[in-house]
C-alpha cells in the first residue's frame, strides 16, 4: 500500500510488531507471553489459522470452546479484516459474534493484520467491505487502542472494561474474504 | 429539584466541584482545536445529514424499521416513555440482573427506576455513571457523568462499597478496582441495555465508546435492548460514522472513539437477541416546530466551552443539561419546565456555536423560544433597564446621575463593597452624546466616508468612546457622519426575550456607506438578525483591517497590554485576530491573559437577572487580567467594559481598562501614559 503507514497505531497505544516469517512470529509470541501469562483463546479465522496452526495449548474458538473459555482467557488472538491508517484503527468484520467477544473480554488482544489490509480511513474501509457483497457483515468492531476512561478527574487511564493491551502484528498479505467468521 | 435561583446560588458556592469540572474539561478544550483541522468538511457534513434525516424522519423511520427487522432485530416504536418502559419490562425475565451503558434517553424515560421497581437489579457499567450510582448523585455531564466528583470522594466510595479499605486515591488503582468489581456482574447479567449514537435507515445500529462496557453490554447477556430516540435516525452508515467521528472529535478531541460497534444483525452463533426500541415521546411533533435542537448528537462539546456550565455544572439544566438541554426540554416538556431548568441562564455568548459539530445555534434558538413565552419573568431591574435604553431622555438623565456618582467616588465604593452585579454603576465618560447629523471630516488623503452607529447605552454613557472611534476613523482617512436618529439595535430586548419597543428608523443611515460599530454586542445582533442594515454594519476593527490600517505615525512604545476579546466578537462575528493586530500595529505589546477566552458575564442584561453568577465571572475575568502583569487592559464592547471595570474595582486592582478605540486614538495623539 502506497503512502499509508502504521504510525498512528502506536499513537493510539497499540503495540505494532512486524512479522515476516514463522521465526518472527515465535519471537513475538514469546515476548507476549512473558508479560501476559495465562490461557490463550484464538478465533478460528483464516488469518489466525495460518499462523497459529502449529501452536499448542491454545483454545480455538469456537472449535475447542465458547463463551466460558473466552471469559477465562488472558490473551485473545483474532485476524483483522482491515486497518485504518488515519485513525490507527483495527476493523473486525464478522457474522458469528465470536470476534467481538475474543477481542473485548481478554486482558490482551492481538490482531493479526495482513499488510494488504491497510486502507486510508473508514470511508475506504466501507467501500472495501461493500465490494461484491449484498449484505454487510453482521458485526463490525472498530478498535483504536486499549480500553480507556477519563471519568476520574479527567485523567486518561487504560484498561477499564476491555483489554488493557492491544497489539497489531503485521503479517504478509492474505487474500480472500474480509469477514473473519 | 430546588428552585432555579436557589440551585444557582448553591452551585456558585461549590468551589470544589467547579475546580473539578475545570480539571475535567480543560484537557478537552486544549485537545479539540488541535484535532479538528484534519477534518475540515466534517461539521458541514454532519449538519447536512442531520437536516436531511429530520426533514424526512417518518420515511426514514419506516425504512429503518423494515431493514432492522429483515436483519433479525426486533423493532418497537414507542409513542411515549410509558410505552417504551412497558415494552422492555414485558420482554425480560423476572428479577434480571441488568447491565446498562450510558443512555441519556433511558434516564429521560425513567427506565432504570421502572426496572428497579419491577424487581430487577440495574448496574450502570460506564465508570462515571457507576460512580454516580454508588454515590446516589445526578450525572454532571453527558460524556463525563462523574465530572465534579473529587478523587477522594471516589476513593472513599469504593473503599466502602467494594470493601477495599486500602485503596489509594490514584486513578489507575481506582479504575482497576472498578474493573475487578464490575467484571463478574458483566458476566452474570441476563439483560443488557444500551443507547445508540445512530440508527441507519439501512438497518444498522452504531455505538461509540472508550471503555468497552458497551461492547460487553451488547454481547454478553441473553437479551439486549437498544433504547434510542427517533431523532437518532440517519440515512446511511456513512452518515452514522460521520456522526460518531464528529462526536468523538468535538466531544473529547479524539479522532475516533476507542471502540465503534456497528450492528447489522445479532451475532449468528453467539450474542443476545436484540430489541431496538425507538422512542418518540413528543419528538416528531417537536421537530415540526423547531428541528435544530434535535440535530444534537450529544457530544458534550457545548458544555465544555460554556461559561455558565463552568460555573454551575449540572445546575444548568434539568434532566437534560446545558443550553441545548433546556431548549429540548422547552420543546418536549413545555415552557415552565424549561424556565425552571434555566432558560434564562444562557448568556448568549455564542461560544458553543462554533464548538458544536452540528453548528447548533443554541443562543439564537434560546432567544426565539424566550420570545414565545407568555410571561416574561424578568426582574424589575431588568425591565427598568430595558425601558431606559429606549428612552433618550431617561438615558440622558441617567448619565448625569451616574457621572455624579463617579465623581463623588460612590461608584468605586460600591464596587469594592459590592457582591452583586446589581450594585454595578457604570462610570460614564465625560462627553456629551454625539450631536445628531454632525459630520467629522477625515484626514487627507480622504479614502471615503462612513456612518457611526451611536446605539443607546454607548451613546449615553460612553460617547467618549464614540469620539475616539471617530478620531481613529478620521485619522485613517474616513469622514464620519452621525445619523439624525439614534436607536437601540434591539439586542438587549432579544436577549431578554422581549419584543423591541417601536420600530427603528433604519433609513436614517442613507446611501450605501458602511456603518461602523464599536459595540461587539450590537454588531453581533445587527449582522445576525435580518434587518435593512445587516450588509452594511461592520465592527471598527474588522473595517480598519479590511481597508488597510494606517498605523499611527508615532506608535506607542511597547506598553504592555492585556486584551479581552468580547464573546460577541470572537464567537458571534469570528473576529479574533483583527483587534490584536491593530493594537500591535499601534505599538502596544500584547501579553497573554490566562483563560483569555472566558466570558466576563456581562452579556446584555444578564448581570441584572443573575447578579451573583455575573459577578463571579466578572471577578474571575478581572483576576485573570491582573495575572497577566499588564497595567493597561482593553476590550471592544461597552458591556464588557462596564462589567470588567466593576470587577477590577471590586478587587481593588489598579489596572486601567479602556475601549480599543480609546487606545488606538491615544496612539494617534501620541499621549499614552
Ligand atoms: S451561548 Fe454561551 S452561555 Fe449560552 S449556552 Fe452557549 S456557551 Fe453557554
Ligand atoms: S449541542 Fe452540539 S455541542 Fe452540544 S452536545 Fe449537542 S451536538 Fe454536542
Amino acid at each position: 500500500m502506497t503512502g499509508l503507514g502504521w504510525e498512528s497505531f502506536a499513537k493510539k497505544g497499540i503495540t505494532v510488531r512486524h512479522i515476516d516469517s514463522p521465526v518472527d512470529f515465535l519471537k513475538a509470541w514469546n515476548v507476549l507471553l512473558e508479560t501476559h501469562f495465562g490461557p490463550v483463546a484464538v478465533l478460528n479465522d483464516p488469518i489466525s489459522a495460518t499462523w497459529l496452526d502449529l501452536y499448542e495449548n491454545i483454545c480455538w474458538i469456537p472449535d475447542d470452546g465458547g463463551r466460558a473459555e473466552i471469559l477465562r482467557a488472558q490473551v485473545g488472538f483474532t485476524g483483522a479484516s482491515l486497518a485504518l491508517a488515519d485513525t490507527g484503527t483495527l476493523v473486525l468484520a464478522e457474522d458469528s459474534g465470536f470476534a467481538r467477544l475474543v477481542s473485548n473480554m481478554v486482558s490482551c488482544h492481538v490482531a493479526l493484520v495482513p499488510e494488504n489490509r491497510l486502507v486510508a480511513n473508514w470511508q475506504t474501509a466501507l467501500q472495501r467491505l461493500d465490494q461484491g457483497r449484498s449484505h454487510r457483515p453482521r458485526i463490525l468492531s472498530f478498535i483504536s487502542g486499549p480500553s480507556q476512561t477519563a471519568d476520574i478527574q479527567g485523567q486518561l487511564v487504560r484498561g477499564m472494561h476491555g483489554p488493557t493491551a492491544v497489539e497489531a502484528w503485521i503479517v504478509p498479505a492474505v487474500e480472500g474474504p474480509l469477514t473473519l467468521t | 429539584m430546588p428552585d432555579l435561583h436557589d440551585r444557582v446560588r448553591r452551585a456558585l458556592l461549590d468551589d470544589t466541584a467547579r475546580e473539578a469540572r475545570r480539571h475535567g474539561t480543560q484537557p478537552i478544550r486544549e485537545r479539540v482545536p488541535r484535532a479538528l483541522p484534519a477534518y475540515p468538511e466534517l461539521q458541514s457534513r454532519v449538519r447536512r445529514s442531520k437536516e436531511r434525516a429530520l426533514d424526512s424522519l417518518e420515511e426514514l423511520l419506516d425504512q429503518a424499521g423494515a431493514r432492522l427487522m429483515s436483519h433479525g432485530f426486533h423493532v418497537y416504536r414507542a409513542v411515549d416513555a410509558a410505552a417504551a418502559r412497558d415494552y422492555i419490562l414485558s420482554h425480560m425475565p423476572q428479577s434480571s440482573l441488568v447491565i446498562k451503558s450510558k443512555s441519556n434517553l433511558a434516564k429521560e424515560i425513567h427506565l432504570p427506576d421502572a426496572l428497579r421497581e419491577a424487581g430487577h437489579r440495574v448496574i450502570e457499567t460506564d465508570l462515571g455513571d457507576h460512580i454516580n450510582q454508588l454515590m446516589g448523585r445526578q450525572s454532571g455531564h453527558v460524556l463525563m457523568p462523574a465530572i465534579g466528583v473529587t478523587i477522594e470522594e471516589i476513593q472513599k466510595t469504593f473503599q466502602e462499597q467494594f470493601h477495599e479499605p486500602d485503596l489509594k486515591p490514584r486513578p489507575e488503582d481506582l479504575v482497576a478496582s472498578a474493573r475487578r468489581h464490575l467484571r463478574p456482574l458483566l458476566e452474570e447479567a441476563g439483560v443488557g441495555i444500551s443507547g445508540a449514537n445512530a440508527v441507519t435507515a439501512t438497518g444498522e445500529i452504531v455505538l461509540m465508546e472508550n471503555e468497552g462496557n458497551i461492547r460487553a453490554v451488547t454481547s454478553l447477556p441473553d437479551v439486549h435492548f437498544v433504547v434510542a430516540a427517533v431523532t437518532k435516525v440517519v440515512e446511511s452508515l456513512e452518515d452514522a460514522l460521520s456522526v460518531v467521528q464528529a462526536a468523538s472529535l468535538y466531544g473529547i478531541g479524539q479522532d475516533f472513539g476507542n471502540y465503534c460497534t456497528v450492528l447489522s444483525g445479532p451475532g449468528r452463533d453467539i450474542g443476545p437477541d436484540v430489541h431496538v426500541v425507538l422512542v418518540d415521546d413528543g419528538r416528531v411533533k417537536a421537530i415540526l416546530d423547531e428541528p435544530e435542537p434535535f440535530y444534537c448528537i450529544n457530544c458534550g462539546s457545548c458544555l465544555n466551552v460554556c461559561p455558565v456550565y463552568a460555573e454551575l455544572g449540572e445546575a444548568y439544566g434539568g434532566e437534560r443539561l446545558g443550553g441545548i438541554g433546556v431548549m429540548q426540554t422547552f420543546l418536549l416538556n413545555g415552557e415552565e419546565r424549561a424556565l425552571h431548568d434555566g432558560l434564562d441562564l444562557c448568556l448568549g455568548c455564542q461560544r458553543c456555536v462554533p464548538a458544536c459539530p452540528v453548528k447548533i445555534d443554541t443562543p439564537a434558538i434560546t432567544n426565539r423560544l424566550k420570545a414565545r413565552r407568555r410571561t416574561i419573568p424578568t426582574g424589575p431591574l431588568r425591565q427598568r433597564f430595558l425601558r431606559l435604553v429606549h428612552s433618550p431622555v431617561d438615558l440622558k438623565r441617567s448619565r448625569w446621575a451616574l457621572s455624579a456618582a463617579a465623581t463623588l467616588g460612590i461608584a468605586a465604593r460600591w464596587h469594592r463593597r459590592g457582591r452583586k452585579a446589581e450594585d454595578f454603576i457604570p462610570v460614564p465618560t465625560s462627553h456629551q452624546p454625539l450631536p445628531a447629523g454632525r459630520v467629522y471630516p477625515g484626514a487627507e488623503p480622504i479614502r471615503g466616508s462612513v456612518w457611526i452607529f451611536p446605539g443607546c447605552v454607548m451613546d449615553a454613557w460612553y460617547s467618549g468612546v464614540h469620539q475616539d472611534t471617530i478620531r481613529v476613523l478620521n485619522a485613517n482617512g474616513y469622514t464620519v457622519r452621525v445619523p439624525q436618529q439614534k436607536f437601540c439595535c434591539g439586542a438587549l430586548d432579544a436577549h431578554a426575550g422581549a419584543t423591541p419597543l417601536g420600530s427603528p428608523s433604519w433609513d436614517t443611515f442613507s446611501g450605501n456607506d458602511p456603518i461602523i460599530l464599536n459595540s461587539a454586542g450590537c454588531g453581533a445582533y445587527l449582522t445576525q438578525h435580518p434587518n435593512p442594515l445587516s450588509d452594511r454594519v461592520e465592527d471598527l476593527t474588522a473595517f480598519l483591517t479590511r481597508v488597510g490600517f494606517r498605523a499611527p505615525p508615532k506608535p506607542v512604545s511597547g506598553t504592555p497590554l492585556a486584551y479581552h476579546n468580547p464573546c460577541h466578537l470572537a464567537y458571534a462575528q469570528q473576529i479574533a485576530e483583527e483587534p490584536r493586530q491593530l493594537l500591535a500595529m499601534a505599538g502596544y505589546h500584547l501579553v497573554d491573559v490566562p483563560a483569555g477566552e472566558a466570558c466576563c458575564g456581562s452579556a446584555g442584561t444578564y448581570n441584572l437577572e443573575f447578579p451573583e453568577l455575573a459577578w463571579n465571572l466578572a471577578r474571575r475575568k478581572a483576576a485573570d487580567l491582573g495575572a497577566s502583569g499588564a497595567a493597561l487592559a482593553c476590550t471592544a464592547n461597552p458591556g464588557c467594559l462596564m462589567q470588567i471595570r466593576a470587577g477590577l474595582e471590586s478587587l481593588g486592582s489598579n489596572i486601567r481598562l479602556e475601549h480599543i478605540a480609546t487606545l488606538l486614538a491615544h496612539a494617534y495623539a501620541g499621549d499614552v501614559s
